[in-house]
């Protein structure tokens, strides 16, 4: 049985402030290294609940915007890891072959209320939505589950946005670590429980396969884009399927998800599907 | 049984990025350099265990990585001999008739392979390297050498794509596949401690396929062709032993691979180590 976690650094016990990649000094380098052990730990607990649920094929998208943040020396063997930058896609090896998908250390959508470091993907963005449906990055991972069949029924992070998933995903298994109290605040549990309670949760997420359906979309999809400046130029051109609709605000239709995310996204490439893989002696 | 091992940072396991070593020497580089480094001779301790245990007495390892001393020796095998270091005397110092094979670890793709982990040969900006046609990486540059000492290639740790390269040059040989590249800074990576058992149990494999893996051969005269990004080469200017093809690619043409490195890296043809003195 396979899996798909999806990792992030901001909701993860113990965590309230962005990570400041910037800064190369010695109190920043000590602390970057805590965040990369506090995510290693919370996923580590994930992947033993997962396979006492038992998912036997694990992968984990280093999914944080450093790219390799889950500190690698400490990372569960029995699992594959996917990192790096300049990615083909977001969410690579996300497709029919997988089971289930859940999340790790996911922070609430943009927008919501003392959520602790809400934000969807960067700062610059106020609310993304397809066909209405209002999504942050995890919602947006369960949407590409969907679109392959696969149900969202994991996640881990803070209670808003495990509020947002059981919304989105009725019958998830969520696992709240801390209670944002606004962006930069937080009641935490120590990282320590933070782990037994994921990994409780983790291994009640094979009970959640029957009884979640994977969120699907209809055709033609509709997303809205809606910047926190003014981003999008009312004057220029219509773009294929893109409309301006005023300068924080864009539209953009495609016939199915996938449509859309490429052109929300060009650098990514289509046609990259990955090839079922595992490590291992080659005769 | 003579084991040489030729390393490189790259195709180890949990690594994406380049070395940071031209990045300033920062706490943040510092970090993560001490970090790879016991990555790479945990990797390199992996295969010579695995190498003992099917027969080996005997593993050399160049520390081939370009700084020259990347690995942690602090933490090596005790039976292991490193050869380190940087303006060595030549290209693979101790790679001769005396060893048994050739392996590689932390193996990374040739330059220009789609999807390969920091695929590259020797710098950035080649954008190929052949000999008498083939096309080689660093790897395949060393397993031809080998092979004219009539020593084999036997066996590859790191990428995927460096695995599936290198058993497409020498067939029968072993890889130890421990992450597979889907760009230049992105894979899919099995993390350090599966790839250590891996490796290990890939190198130990290894050594029964000795006397089946055939050497690589080159006939004579041996031409070497490189492509670079830049315009390196003058039409205008003879040099010996050097065909200027265009500004972005030239020739060296010589008997054997032997005088081809010699030539390319200037080295003294008549240097022999102490031990062959």
């Amino acid at each position: 049985m396979r899996m798909y976690i999806m990792t992030d650094l901001e909701g993860v016990a113990g965590v309230t402030q962005w990570e400041d990649r910037a800064d190369d000094g010695p109190w920043n380098t000590l602390r970057r290294a805590r965040l990369s052990r506090l995510l290693a730990g919370e996923v580590n607990a994930a992947i033993d609940g997962l396979i006492a649920a038992g998912f036997d094929d694990i992968i984990i998208n280093d999914g944080h915007g450093a790219g390799s943040t889950i500190d690698y020396e400490l990372a569960d063997p029995r699992a594959l890891y996917y990192h790096g930058l300049e990615r083909p896609f977001w969410l690579p090896w996300l497709d029919e072959t997988c089971d289930a998908t859940g999340a790790v250390g996911a922070h609430s959508k943009a927008g919501t209320p003392s959520g602790t470091l809400a934000h969807t993907m960067s700062e610059s963005i106020r609310r993304w939505s397809f066909n209405g449906i209002e999504v942050g990055e995890t919602g947006l991972q369960a949407l590409i589950a969907g679109y392959y069949g696969v149900p969202f029924v994991f996640a881990a992070g803070d209670v808003h946005l495990c509020r947002e998933m059981e919304a989105l995903c009725p019958g998830c298994v969520t696992v709240p670590v801390k209670f944002g109290t606004s962006k930069h605040s937080a009641l935490t549990v120590v990282p320590e429980r933070a782990r037994e309670l994921i990994r409780e949760g983790a291994a009640r997420a094979g009970e959640a396969l029957d009884r979640v359906e994977p969120l699907t979309l209809e055709s033609p999809v509709l997303f809205r884009d809606e910047r926190v400046e003014p981003t999008w130029d009312e004057e220029a051109e219509d773009e294929e399927g893109v409309r301006v609709i005023n300068a924080h605000v864009r539209e953009i239709e495609g016939d199915d998800l996938m449509d859309v995310l490429i052109k929300v996204y060009p650098q990514y490439d289509r046609n990259f599907k990955p090839e079922p893989w595992y490590p291992g002696v080659r005769e | 049984m003579k084991i040489y091992v030729v390393t490189d940072l790259e195709g180890v396991a949990g690594i994406t990025q380049w070395d940071p070593r031209h990045k300033g020497d920062t706490p943040a580089t510092a970090a993560t350099r001490a970090k790879f480094a016991v990555w790479l001779a945990e990797e390199v301790n992996a295969a010579a265990r695995g190498f003992f245990a099917g027969g080996a007495t005997e593993v050399i390892v160049n520390d081939g990585h370009g700084a020259g001393n990347t690995m942690d020796l602090e933490v090596l095998d005790r039976r292991i001999t490193l050869f380190h270091g940087t303006q060595r005397p030549d290209y693979c110092t101790g790679l001769d008739e005396t060893c048994d094979a050739l392996a590689s670890v932390g193996t990374h793709a040739m330059g220009g392979t789609r999807y390969g982990n920091l695929a590259h040969t020797m710098g950035r900006g080649v954008r190929y390297y052949e000999l008498n046609g083939t096309r080689v990486g660093e790897t395949g540059y060393q397993a031809f050498l080998a092979g004219y000492y009539g020593v084999p290639y036997i066996f590859c740790a790191g990428d995927e794509w460096a695995v599936r390269e290198m058993q497409q040059l020498c067939p029968g040989c072993i890889g130890a596949a421990t992450k597979i590249g889907t760009g230049p800074l992105s894979a899919l990576t099995c993390p350090p401690a599966r790839a250590r058992e891996i490796i290990e149990e890939g190198a130990r494999r290894a050594m029964s396929v000795i006397g089946q893996v055939k050497p690589l051969k080159l006939d004579s005269p041996v031409v070497f062709r490189e492509e670079h990004d830049s315009q390196l080469f003058d039409e205008e200017r003879e040099l010996p032993d050097r065909r200027v093809i265009n500004s972005h690619t030239q020739e060296i043409e010589a008997e054997t691979i032997l005088d081809v490195m010699n030539i390319k890296y200037g080295h003294d043809p008549d240097w022999k180590p102490i031990w062959r003195q």
